[in-house]
């Protein structure tokens, strides 16, 4: 940017110096040609042609420049002292193209290309006899090329005077705060392992900010993991309690003789244990996948089977809620390597999901799509679909989408898991708005064919 | 039966010991992982119960003591680690079963009489059970009172299930686990749903049922209704 004005200032000043001295030196050389006109012409009136001779000689004219010619009223030459061979040999014919008086003298002017001119002043005496004086612009020439070097090399001077603070904000001033833009973009990411910020700055003030931003990041990032590893910790120590709890109740459930209100509280609170059980597993799964610490057991799975499985796992809760509910799958059937468990929980926490959106009427549908390398696995509902940054949003821990109420159950885990399940298998997982409505929530695993028949239906067959 | 629990917490020892002595097993506690080992290479249990965490010795490492002293002592794990990675490890060092606490003491119950009976028959080609029902495992047919019911092969197998733990309460994740071989809650009704199948094509029109549901508890099949 800065280099391209630099450029084009200096091009345009190039431009106007030619044209200005160019237009100088035709001036200046018309004056010297007509100073000289004048002088000798005196001379010849008042003495002879050959003192005209002499006086040039003596003038010491360059004879590469200048050329005089003196003719009587015959046309016969009394002086003649061209221009030697190789600038311009004969003198021009006036003819009628000759300029306009001024002064008395007629002027003329003869390009010899590559920006070489030949101006020619003529100048009539009262006895007939012609005076010609001719110069060359050689000598302008070579000092307008002086000139342009000159310019050039104060261009590159006035390059490198503009460049090189321009370099260097950019890599002392500029790059630390981009670092900071990128830093706080990682940020927002939750990337906070990686979200800080260079300190190498020239800008002292900029160097104690990024110190400090760094050292909070520090901080936050011993308090989180504190926090995880404490969460962690609490999950497992919570499983203790819960077991002696769930024991005492269901020795009530395993009495006889207790009244069925006192069981049907029991009953409850073994849900309700149940259920806690089901969420500290989610967290401490969900974690594992987070730190990269999901550790997969693949075996050789049919994706078909396992969808057919999963389908008849959802199939009665679909009808029961009058929901269509289909499986699409690939001609093919598709094995391969996979934690047959852990993809299925994600499957089913997909469908879980579908069916608890979509209104009563509509349609789930689960497929298995094969692409170049991979297997795509989608969960399409006519639901609500995803509204505003939904679609960001549902995949965080214990975030919901705008649709979720409070009677829809669960507590915004599944879809984590579902990620986690994704991201341990090297794949990903996502979701969009259908453009005929309704979510469409994929899972899309690499994906290399196995020969062996995966093991699909359960322990017992 | 004569079981070994190994496990350091009180109250759950106190639960256990109670519940199991009242079906009359035997129940021999050990509370850290050196005496607890003792007491596994001494032998003479029909099932030990093994606490993962414990002081001392973890309950993975009896387990491969164990089994490097060749006993195949039927071993179930109780474990406060839920993760299918500590289940898979647990199994692949010799462990026969794995419950996750909290569990239903239904379910430690069916899990024991399942690794009790572990070399017990199955049901057989034409086998007749005292609901009067004739069984047929190569067809996954049921002869009930002269007429033929097909079977789904999940609903073969809860069956076959229920069979073998009669008149003991099943849990859903027992159930889930044996039939449908999933490890989690799916969070869907199937075991319901199956059951009640059963029921539509096993029992007697207008009849009570063979499969009980208890609320809170789980699943059970009496003969004798």
């Amino acid at each position: 940017m800065t280099l391209g004005i630099i450029a084009f200032v200096m091009m345009l000043m190039w431009i106007i110096t030619t044209w200005a001295m160019t237009h100088f030196f035709d001036e200046v050389g018309r004056a010297i040609i007509r100073d000289d006109l004048r002088e000798y012409g005196v001379i010849y009136e008042n003495r002879s042609p050959q003192a005209v001779a002499m006086l040039f000689e003596a003038g010491g004219h360059d004879e590469q420049d200048h050329a005089i010619r003196l003719i009587d009223s015959q046309g016969n030459p009394l002086l003649n002292q061209p221009f030697p061979d190789g600038v311009h040999k004969d003198w021009p014919d006036f003819g009628s193209e000759s300029e306009a008086r001024i002064d008395g003298i007629e002027w003329n002017r003869v390009s010899l290309g590559d920006g070489k001119i030949i101006t020619i002043g003529r100048r009539r005496f009262e006895d007939g006899a012609e005076l010609w004086f001719a110069r060359t612009n050689a000598g302008d020439l070579a000092a307008i090329d002086q000139v342009h070097k000159l310019l050039f090399v104060a261009m590159l001077i006035a390059i490198v005077l503009a460049v090189g603070p321009t370099v260097w904000f950019a890599s002392r001033v500029l790059r630390p705060v981009n670092s900071l833009i990128d830093g706080a973009h990682r940020l927002a990411r939750g990337d906070l392992l990686t979200a800080r910020l260079e300190t190498s700055v020239a800008i002292p003030e900029l160097r104690v900010f990024a110190e400090v931003f760094n050292e909070s990041l520090d901080r936050v990032q011993a308090l989180t993991e504190e926090l995880e590893a404490a969460n962690d910790q609490l999950a497992h120590e919570l499983r203790t309690p819960l077991a002696r709890i769930r024991g005492n109740v269901e020795s009530i459930l395993n009495s006889p003789g207790v009244s069925p209100a006192v069981v049907e509280s029991a009953a409850r609170a073994v849900e309700e244990i149940v259920r806690s059980s089901a969420i500290i597993r989610d967290i401490l799964s969900i974690r594992a996948g987070d730190s990269g610490a999901m550790r997969l057991n693949p075996e050789v799975v049919s994706l078909s089977g396992l969808l057919q499985e999963t389908f008849e796992l959802y199939s009665a809760s679909a009808e029961e809620k009058g929901l269509t509910f289909t499986l699409e799958g690939p001609a093919a059937e598709l094995v391969g390597s996979f934690d047959r468990q852990r993809l299925q929980q994600a499957l089913c926490n997909l469908l879980d999901n579908a069916i608890a959106y979509t209104p009563v009427g509509g349609v789930v549908s689960l497929a298995l799509e094969s692409a170049d390398g991979s297997a795509e696995i989608h969960v399409r509902d006519s639901g609500p679909g995803l509204t505003g940054d939904d679609d960001q949003k549902i995949w965080r821990r214990f975030m919901r989408g705008s649709i979720a109420s409070a009677a829809t159950p669960g507590i915004g885990l599944g879809l984590s898991l579902v990620r986690a399940v994704a991201t341990a298998h090297h794949g990903e997982a996502g979701c969009r708005n259908r453009s005929e409505g309704g979510a469409d929530f994929w899972i899309q695993i690499p994906f290399e064919q196995q020969n062996e028949r995966g093991d699909t239906a359960g322990p017992i067959r | 039966m004569n079981l070994l629990l190994i496990e350091d917490d009180a109250e759950l020892i106190r639960q256990l010991t109670a519940e199991l002595e009242k079906n009359g097993d035997h129940v021999t506690v050990e509370t850290d992982g050196k005496s607890g080992l003792e007491a596994a290479l001494r032998g003479g249990w029909d099932i030990i119960i093994l606490d993962v965490s414990l002081p001392e010795i973890s309950g993975f490492e009896i387990v491969e003591e164990l089994r490097a002293a060749s006993s195949n002592l039927p071993v179930l794990f109780l474990s406060a680690r839920g993760d299918v990675n500590d289940r898979v490890k647990g199994l692949s060092l010799g462990g026969d079963d794995y419950l996750t606490k909290p569990f239903a003491i239904d379910e430690l119950r069916a899990r024991l009489t399942a690794l009790g009976r572990r070399r017990g028959a199955r049901v057989t080609r034409s086998t007749t059970i005292p609901t009067g029902w004739v069984l047929d495992s190569l067809r996954r047919e049921v002869r009930v009172f002269g007429q033929i019911v097909a079977l789904q092969p999940r609903e073969w197998s809860l069956l076959e299930l229920f069979l073998e733990h009669e008149g003991e309460v099943l849990t859903n994740s027992f159930l889930l686990e044996r039939v449908w071989g999933i490890c989690f809650d799916p969070g869907t009704n199937v075991v319901n749903t199956t059951i009640c199948r059963l029921r539509r094509k096993l029992d007697a029109p207008g009849g009570s049922t063979h499969f009980e549901t208890m609320r809170g508890r789980g699943h059970a099949f009496r003969s004798h209704v």
